[in-house]
Order: structure tokens, then sequence, then C-alpha cells
């Protein structure tokens, strides 16, 4: 039974993330429509603001020092580009672990929601090109959790700044 | 008109390094216990500027040649290879630079040369890094001394394309505060658009969230001292208010991040200092947010929100006060200010997301070193040593003081002693800014005190009052007290130094620069016996002199400031001047000057110079033909600096007066022209 679960396991690791059956995005509870604007486009601010301290606390643990850090290139990337255009809301964790010589590998995409594949793929593919200073052992398992959210209300100017960034 | 040159060599002299925070200050430990050479002391930083870009790949720097040339750099940061410069010929060279995206640089280039210090706009440019290519965007052509209004100045993004564009009239310069122009600047096309034109002189703008011109803050035509708020409501300019800076005024800084209603003004109209309020814009109520009460803020520091967390003030150290102590955003910076003890943090840029910044860590014995911190890792690393010849444990200190002055009045000053000599009875040098109104002295590295201090002198530095940031009454009240309290401050600066056992009275020399030349002087007629010695750089040795020649006088608001802060009794002006009173003087001068001096006139020179002759009196000069109100190339400054503290060395140091001059001369040297006149000895 157990060796069963474990190839089930190893199993659903090899397979692409878009084989998956993909979880339905839940919207934090943020002001909505009637709200007046800076109320929902705040909350939404401190949303992103937790996450990204979420990965800087996981990261801090590891105690690894980064040597560079790449940052997604949207023109090489048109269907995250496209679903950044169409605001498309979503969620995601890419994992990866670390090799002593400070290179990244085994990169995962996981509960990634519906819609934001190419979003989670862009980001898979930027991480696996960061690097970090020597490590005396590898490091397994760094979580780099990543959400998506617009204001709901029509404002165009604010739909000319697409969320292109960390 | 320019032309571009790909120079790649000269960025090998950027020394930029890849390691531990911890790695650059153990290197600075190890030091010596003798003098440095002054050469080394009055050296200048090779970088600059060190900006990162917003997606992080890049560095930009500007990097400064030998022969004073400022050049750009673009790095790419996983190589730390230069993969861009910008060298302009003749006298162009780079100024400001900003990064306008991931991909484009907007850069600025300015006119050098050793009287306008590069002061003169030759346009914008924006660098295109993918295709290497770099266009110019708006043309703005001007060369003006001491900082004139020409080319324009580029203010707030709009959108991705545009900026706003303030742009003074060609031919304007301090003289003249003429009206300014607002231009809308699409920095891809160069395709300028002008908005409207200020509705008072030397006009500011204020934008609200939309983008729309809501405030215009100037001066008026014939009065520095003034300030000129107008609205903007329904497309027209409303008055809003004038106020005589004196009396104090209320100046619109920006809207709120969030309420529409509300705007945040500067006020002091109804206190000494300055303080920010909240003031609702359809009300008029005032809720004001912080004030300190003897000094004026620097900063209010704000959070996403727009609470007021913190404020900055230099009553004399630089303070950071914490409005709200357990903020994050507070509770960030104190820790990023724990890894520097007794060291100034700044972010000079950051990424677009927000993680990566550029730090400039500065203190008193040293001008900057850049670290990079990843906020992300949590981890700060050096990145570049600008002056890596220098290291600042074998700098002197400078510390902040504080004495009463003979009225009772507490005075600032900072105290820099010498490295290698204990901080007792050491000969004093009091060196008083220039300005003198609204201008202060700050802690900080300055390269003047830091070279005599190497010379093994105690250099006193202080607030008199008149000095900027104290308050109004402060600054203004002392308007036409020239050489009367202004000047007992200095000597009260003396006297508390010896008291505290750190000057020996009998060895004081008084330096300055422009007010600090006048000041020197003064010193030296008022109280004869109380200096040793006395040097003039650039000074104003005759109120009547400075109230009919030189730029001030040549406009009706400069006519009017030095009626103002000279008076306009021309006896009472010949009272509070050195040059009719030369024969009171007893102690040796040395005069400093620059021949194309326009702001204190060669005529203070040539006057001064004259007037010690027919008095038979002990005195040098040292000219500088290409300079104007200081000299700014650094073979100059080096024969400046060496030929001044020869001076002192024989007036209070371990010489003889009478001993010959040195020859101060160097390699590359310009041989400024020196006279020595052994007069009578008094």
């Amino acid at each position: 039974m157990r060796a069963l679960v474990l190839a089930l396991t190893a199993l659903v690791a090899a397979v692409p993330a878009g084989a998956h059956a993909l979880a339905d995005f839940v919207r934090p509870d943020c002001p909505g429509a009637d709200a007046p604007h800076s109320a929902e486009e705040r909350c939404i601010r401190d949303v992103r603001k937790q996450l990204q301290q979420s990965n800087f606390d996981a990261l801090q643990k590891t105690g690894l020092m980064f040597r560079y850090m790449a940052r997604p290139e949207l023109d090489q990337h048109p269907e995250a580009k496209a679903a950044i255009e169409k605001r498309t809301e979503g969620s995601f964790t890419v994992r990866f672990d670390v090799a002593p010589d400070g290179t990244v590998y085994n990169v995962r995409e996981v509960d990634v929601t519906a819609g934001i594949e190419p979003l989670a793929k862009m980001w898979a593919d930027t991480i696996r090109q960061w690097t970090f200073v020597k490590t005396g052992q590898a490091v397994a398992d760094v979580e780099h959790r990543r959400i998506y959210l617009y204001p709901r209300q029509d404002d165009a100017r604010r739909r000319d700044s697409p969320q292109a960034g960390l | 008109m320019m032309r571009r040159l790909h120079a790649a060599v000269i960025a090998a002299s950027l020394a930029l390094t890849q390691a531990p925070a911890g790695a650059a200050l153990a290197a600075s430990g190890a030091h010596s216990d003798s003098p440095l050479e002054l050469t080394q002391v009055i050296s200048r930083p090779k970088v600059v500027d060190l900006k990162i870009s917003p997606d992080g790949r890049h560095f930009a720097t500007t990097a400064v040649t030998d022969d004073g040339k400022t050049i750009l750099h673009v790095l790419d940061r996983r190589t730390m290879a230069v993969v861009h410069s910008e060298v302009y010929d003749g006298p162009l060279g780079v100024g400001e630079f900003s990064w306008h995206d991931a991909d484009h640089l907007l850069i600025t280039s300015t006119w050098k040369s050793e009287l306008t210090e590069g002061r003169g706009s030759a346009g914008i440019f924006i660098l295109d890094l993918r295709s290497q290519d770099i266009r110019r965007v708006w043309g703005g052509e001007g060369s003006t001394d001491y900082g004139g209004f020409e080319g324009g100045e580029l203010g707030a993004r709009i959108d991705d394309q545009h900026y706003w564009l303030t742009v003074g009239p060609s031919g304007s310069s301090y003289s003249e505060f003429p009206y300014f122009y607002l231009y809308k600047l699409n920095v891809f096309t160069g395709r300028a658009t002008r908005v409207l034109k200020s509705p008072s002189r030397a006009a500011s703008f204020v934008f609200n969230a939309d983008n729309e011109v809501t405030h215009a803050v100037g001066v008026l035509p014939d009065d520095f001292d003034s300030t000129v708020v107008h609205r903007r409501v329904g497309g027209e300019w409303v008055h809003e208010g004038t106020y005589r800076n004196p009396q104090g005024a209320r100046i619109p800084i920006r809207w709120h991040k969030w309420d529409p209603d509300k705007i945040l003004y500067r006020d002091n109209t109804d206190a000494q200092t300055i303080g920010y309020y909240w003031v609702d814009a359809n009300t008029g109520a005032r809720e004001l947010i912080h004030r300190e009460p003897r000094v004026d803020l620097d900063e209010v520091v704000f959070d996403d929100d727009d609470r007021a967390i913190a404020v900055k003030h230099q009553y004399d150290y630089p303070t950071y006060v914490p409005l709200q102590p357990d903020h994050p955003q507070v509770v960030r910076r104190q820790r990023l200010v724990a890894a520097f003890p007794n060291q100034q943090v700044s972010i000079e840029s950051s990424t677009a997301d927000g993680i990566e910044h550029v730090l400039r860590v500065h203190s008193d014995r040293d001008q900057g070193q850049f670290y990079l911190w990843n906020e992300y890792d949590g981890k700060i690393r050096h990145l570049l040593d600008p002056r890596p010849q220098l290291k600042a444990a074998d700098l002197p200190q400078t510390r902040a003081v504080r004495f009463k002055a003979r009225d009772g009045m507490e005075l600032v000053g900072y105290l820099t002693v010498p490295k290698h000599k204990p901080a007792e009875k050491l000969p004093l040098i009091v060196l008083p800014h220039g300005g003198p109104h609204g201008v202060r002295d700050f802690w900080g590295y300055d390269m003047e005190a830091a070279a005599f201090a190497n010379a093994g002198y105690a250099v006193l530095k202080v607030n008199y009052r008149g000095s900027g940031g104290y308050g109004k009454d402060f600054h203004y009240k002392w308007y036409r007290h020239w050489g009367l309290e202004m000047q007992d401050d200095l000597e009260d600066g003396v006297l508390w130094a010896a008291g505290a056992g750190i000057a020996d009275l009998s060895r004081v020399c008084i330096y300055g620069a422009s007010y600090g030349g006048y000041a020197a002087l003064m010193g030296v007629v008022k109280t004869p016996d109380r200096y040793k010695c006395a040097i003039g750089y650039v000074g104003v040795y005759d109120l009547n002199i400075m109230h009919e020649f030189g730029d001030i006088s040549r406009s009706k608001a400069g006519q009017k400031y030095l009626d103002d802060a000279l008076g306009t009794d021309p006896a009472d002006r010949a009272a509070r001047s050195s040059t009719p009173h030369v024969d009171r003087i007893k102690a040796p001068v040395f005069l400093v000057h620059g021949m194309q001096d326009d702001r204190a006139h060669y005529r203070h020179y040539e006057e001064m110079r004259a007037a010690l002759k027919a008095q038979n009196h002990r005195f040098e000069t040292l000219l500088v033909p290409r300079a104007g109100h200081g000299a700014r190339d650094l073979a100059s400054v080096r024969e400046v600096t060496c030929r001044m503290i020869d001076f002192l060395d024989r007036h209070i140091g371990d010489r003889e007066p009478t001993d010959a001059p040195d020859d101060c001369q160097f390699p590359g040297s310009k041989k400024l022209p020196y006279e020595y006149f052994a007069g009578a000895p008094r």
C-alpha cells in the first residue's frame, strides 16, 4: 500500500501542471464595487504585501543569499502578457530547490488556479535563472507564492498598469 | 555639437566589488596614525551616483575622470561588465540621470567649466540600451554662472511616455526671476506641448492625482524673501496668498495619496519653525502633522496610506524621530540603520518591485559607500567604494557641539579634530560658512575641515545667528547685523573650544569663503588680539562694494536683499566692513580670490590688497585667474588648500611666521599667481 502511494505521488509529480484539474481562485475578502475605489485598491495592495513578506520570510529562514535575482521579461512570455492584459485573477506557488553551488533546480508550479497558468510558467522560468551564493548544503522546497488581483471597478487608468513586477 | 565616444577602457577604473557588507567595513579597519598626504585628502570620489535599473538587470553610474569630466557607465548586474558608456567631448558632461524603464535612461548633459561647475543645461537625452542609440529630446541650451534658470528641468512622470518639464526662458539667470512655462514632454519623440505659463516668477507646480496642475508657488519679482501661492480653479489662476518669508508662509506641497480633499502644506506663519499640515481643500481646516520647536524639519516620512510615521531633522546630528515606533516601516528602517552604526543611510534607488535598493552610507569620515540591500534575502552587500585610496578610519572625526553665546542663545557647531593628535590644546581654525542667511553647516564629511584637521588643526564650524534651519527669527532677525552679534558668535565658539580644553587660545586663526571671508577679515578687525591670522577666500571685504558691484546688485530683488541684509546707510555699511579698518588689523592676512568672481566682486580683493599695502601690513595673496566664486578644478583646489595650510603652519603651526612659504607645486599644478608682502611686523 505504501509503495502504491509513493508510486502515485511520483506519477503526479511527473505530470505537467496543465494536465491537472485546476483549483478555482478564491478571491481574498476585499471591499467590492460598492466601496470607495481607494479601499479596494489598498486592500489589494496589503494582500500582495503580506504574500511578499511570506516569501521573504520563507527564503530568509534558509539563509540563502542572492547572487542574481532575475525578473520576468513579459515580452518573452506573450501568453502571460495576454493574461495580465485580460486582468486574469489567480494565484500559484512555485517551489524550488537550490544546489550547494547556488543554482536553482527542480522548479515546480503548484496550486495553480484556473487561467493563471501562463503566469505560473513565466515565474517558474524566471526562478530557474536565479542564482545564490554557494551554500554548505542543498536547500529543498523553497516556496515563492504569487497572487494576481485587480480592482473590480472599471478604472481605465489603473488598467494600463499591469502587474509585471513582483 | 555632441560627439559620443564609447570608452569601455575608462570603466576599468570602476572597482565594483561584490562582497558582504562586513568585508568592506573590515577592510577600512586598518589605518595609520600619521597624517595623510594632502592630495589624498582632497581627492574626489570617482563615482558620483549609482542607480539600479527597474528590473534589477543593470546599474548606471556616473564617474568623474581625473580631468573632472563626468561620464556615465551602464553595467550588467550579472557580470559587472560595462555594457555602455556615455562620454562627451569638449565642455559637455553628464549631469543627472534616471531610469525611465528597464531599457531607457534619461540623461541631462551640462556644460562644464571652471567657472560654471557644470550648472548650465545642455539638453535632455534618452538612451536606448537595446539599440545603444541616444537622442536629444529637449534642447534648452545655455550656460550661466551660479545656477540660472535656462534649459528645462524634468519634473514628475505623467505616464509611460510623458513627463512634466519646467522651462525658464533663455537668458534668464540668478539676477532675474522669470516666469516659467510648463510643458508636457514626450521623452521618446521629443515632442513638447506647452501647457501653461506660471502666474508668478520662478514658480514650481503642484499636481493632483489626475495630473492636473492645482497650485503654483513662486516669488515676487523684486523680493527674494517672498512666496506667492496661486490655486488653479476652472482653468484660471486664483491668488491664494503672498507672504514675506520673515513672517512665514503657507506653501502647498502635494495632495494626499488617497483622500482627494486633503493637501499637504508646509507652514511657519504661526510659529518660528516649519510645521507640516494636512489642509482640507474645501474648508481650509488645518491639522498639524508635526513641528519641531527648535529646528525646521527636513522631511516627514509617510507610509503607504499617507500616515506620518516619522520625521527627520538636523538640529545638530541628523536625527530620525519615529512618530509611530512600532510601525513596520519604522522598524524596517531602524534595522537597516543598526547595520551601520554612527553612519547615515539613504536609499538612492530601488527596483520597480521595491525589493532591491542601492544604499549610500556616509559619515563625517566617509563621503559615501554604495551597498545593495535585497529585502528578499535580507542581506546587504558592499557594491562600490568611490574613494578606494582613502580609508575612513584614517580621516579626522567630526562631532556636533552646542554652546552658549554671550547673550545666552544656544548655538550649534561642528568640531573636527586631528586623527593623529589628542584633542587637547590644539591650534584652532574657526571656519564660518558662506551665505550667510538661510545657509547652515551640517554634520558630515567636509573636505576643507578634513584637510585642515589632517594637517593638525582643530576646526570649528558654527551655525551663527542668521544661519538657516533654526526658525524665522534666527534666520531673518539678524539682517543688518553682519559684523555684530553674528561675528560675536564665532568668537564665543572660540572661547567655548578653549574653555573645553580643546583649543589653545593663543593659537587661533579664522578662515572662510564668501561671507566666511567677510567674517574672517572682520574677526581680525573687530577683535585684533583674538586671532593669530586670517584667510579670506573669495571674500566680501566692503559692504559698500557689495551693495554696488556683483551679480546680486544687478536685479531689483537683489537690490532689495542688499538693502535688507546690509542696510541702506553707507556710513553704517562702512562701519561694518573690514577694508576701511585695516589699520586695526594686527594679524597676518592671506587673501585668495577668483579673478572672474562676480558674486564677491574682484574689486573686494583689489581694494583690500591696496589698503593692506598702504598700511605696510604683512599679507599674502593667491589669485585663481579662471575661477569665479571659488576654484573648481582639482589642480587649483590642491594649490589653494596647500597654500592655506602652509600659511596656517607659519602662524599657528609648527613653523615660524618668518619662515619662507612653501612652493605648493604639484605635478600638473597651475602655478597660480602668488604674492608675499613681508610688511612691518606688528
